[in-house]
């Protein structure tokens, strides 16, 4: 069978390849319709395109059905674009970065699939790795992993080190999902370890704040005190005396723990010796 | 009320509001540099644009007029793609190819609005689609080699597990 090349517009968009209209016919075109043929192309490329249009419209009216099928068929794929393909040709590798920084997960591994140049965009664009540091942003979940786990892969490399290869990212993804489903898993199943503390308050017992990180836990009492907690051995490495009401948040970094108390005051200690370095009253 | 007139690639001239036209960045940078003259009034060229783009792109333009500025890419949201407006949706019911010109033209104008949501749209087409519907949908020839295919597949498999 035949396939009639039709020739591609101006903008070497994908070339329609259909089999002729006709599938019967053997002989080539008449040489009379050749001439006529040419004579109205001529008279077509000199219209404006309102005109060519106009024409066209007039020319589809006298067709049948099966002529209307027939170049339905020409016409769609001259409609379509591949934007991911197009646009790096055009130095517009952003811009189409851009639309795929729009996917979720799956779509984006579906998207790796289509063809070569959708797999290189996605690769060098390292959109797997800036799609793990939009989850860590907007996910305390995602960020609590990657704090334990990976955050010096994430967002500007260490000075002298290199961000890893788009591979990495691309494999990180998925171990990632897997951790996050086993710690719900374990929840849901109650496959978790207890270790309890008792704050040994010797009245008003309560703990109303606390934070940590891998090595200490910060609690904030209703004692009037700051108790801190080693993580290993669950032993109370120091206890910060100065609030005359109960300690009712804290947040601290790796300089100061900073306390408000009911006693209307602020205070701010040093994290590593648990010194008093200034008090603010906050009332009126 | 002040006007400008825009010119497109085919020589056709728009008259438009000033403060609507500063919606993109690139022409408010050129009045900027060129200095606003009341008396005449200026032509601003652009001759990346073609006359039915512009079209569009002076439409969204005049509709989004009373916008609020769109923040700076707010890393900390999460990127939606299901908040397109429905006047949005309606105007960019236009075939691929001139979807496409549409985002050259949000590019080069510089009108972050557009352009975000041109790109969402095309998002909308790939999300949730299996890779053959994603080359149905933009007429995409499978280049990979069968035997890449089934390897890729393999480390991919990941995703099949939910």
């Amino acid at each position: 069978m035949e396939i009639t090349r039709l020739t591609a517009s101006e903008n070497n968009y994908p070339m329609t390849i259909l089999p002729p209209y006709d599938t019967a016919r053997k002989k080539e075109p008449s040489a009379t319709f050749n001439t006529e043929r040419e004579a109205c192309l001529k008279y077509f490329e000199k219209w404006s395109e309102t005109d060519q249009v106009e024409f066209v419209e007039n020319l589809l009216a006298r067709m049948c059905h099966y002529q209307h099928g027939h170049i339905n068929c020409y016409l769609k794929p001259m409609l379509q674009r591949d934007f991911i393909s197009l646009l790096p040709k055009k130095g517009l590798d952003h811009v189409a970065e851009h639309i795929l920084s729009y996917l979720d997960a799956d779509s984006l591994r579906n998207a790796e699939l289509v063809c070569k140049e959708w797999f290189r965009v996605i690769s060098e664009g390292m959109l797997w790795k800036k799609l793990i540091e939009r989850k860590v942003r907007t996910d305390t979940l995602w960020r609590g992993l990657a704090e334990r786990r990976m955050i010096q892969y994430l967002f500007k490399p260490r000075p002298g080190e290199n961000h890893r290869p788009h591979d990495f990212y691309r494999f990180l993804y998925p171990q990632i999902i897997r951790d996050i489903d086993s710690i719900e898993s374990n929840w849901r199943n109650g496959k978790h370890v207890l270790q309890r503390i008792n704050c040994r308050s010797e009245n008003s017992k309560g703990v109303y704040c606390l934070q940590y990180d891998d090595q200490k836990i910060v609690s904030g009492l209703r004692d009037n005190t700051i108790k801190v907690w080693d993580r290993s051995t669950l032993q109370c490495t120091k206890v910060l005396i100065g609030h005359t009401g109960s300690v009712l948040c804290l947040q601290y970094d790796d300089k100061v723990i900073i306390s408000g108390s009911s006693d209307s005051t602020v205070r701010v200690w040093n994290v590593n010796t648990g010194g008093d370095i200034h008090h603010a009253d906050t009332s009126l | 009320m002040p006007n400008i007139k825009l010119q497109s690639s085919d020589g056709e001239t728009f008259e438009v509001d000033v403060e609507i036209a500063k919606c993109s960045v690139t022409i408010k940078t050129m009045l900027e540099d060129l200095g606003m003259d009341d008396e005449e009034e200026e032509v601003v060229p652009l001759p990346n644009v073609n006359s039915a783009i512009l079209r569009k792109v002076i439409q969204w333009a005049t509709y989004h007029k009373d916008d609020p500025p769109p923040p700076e890419d707010d890393e900390n949201k999460e990127k939606r793609t299901d908040d397109i407006s429905s006047w949005d949706a309606d105007f960019l019911k236009v075939d691929q190819g001139t979807l496409f010109e549409l985002i050259l033209a949000a590019n080069y104008l510089d009108i972050k609005g557009l352009l975000d949501v041109t790109c969402k749209t095309v998002a909308n087409m790939i999300k949730g689609k299996a890779p053959e519907e994603i080359r149905k949908t933009f007429n995409i020839k499978n280049d990979f080699t069968a035997s890449k295919k089934s390897r890729f597949v393999e480390e991919n498999e990941w995703c099949e597990e939910k």
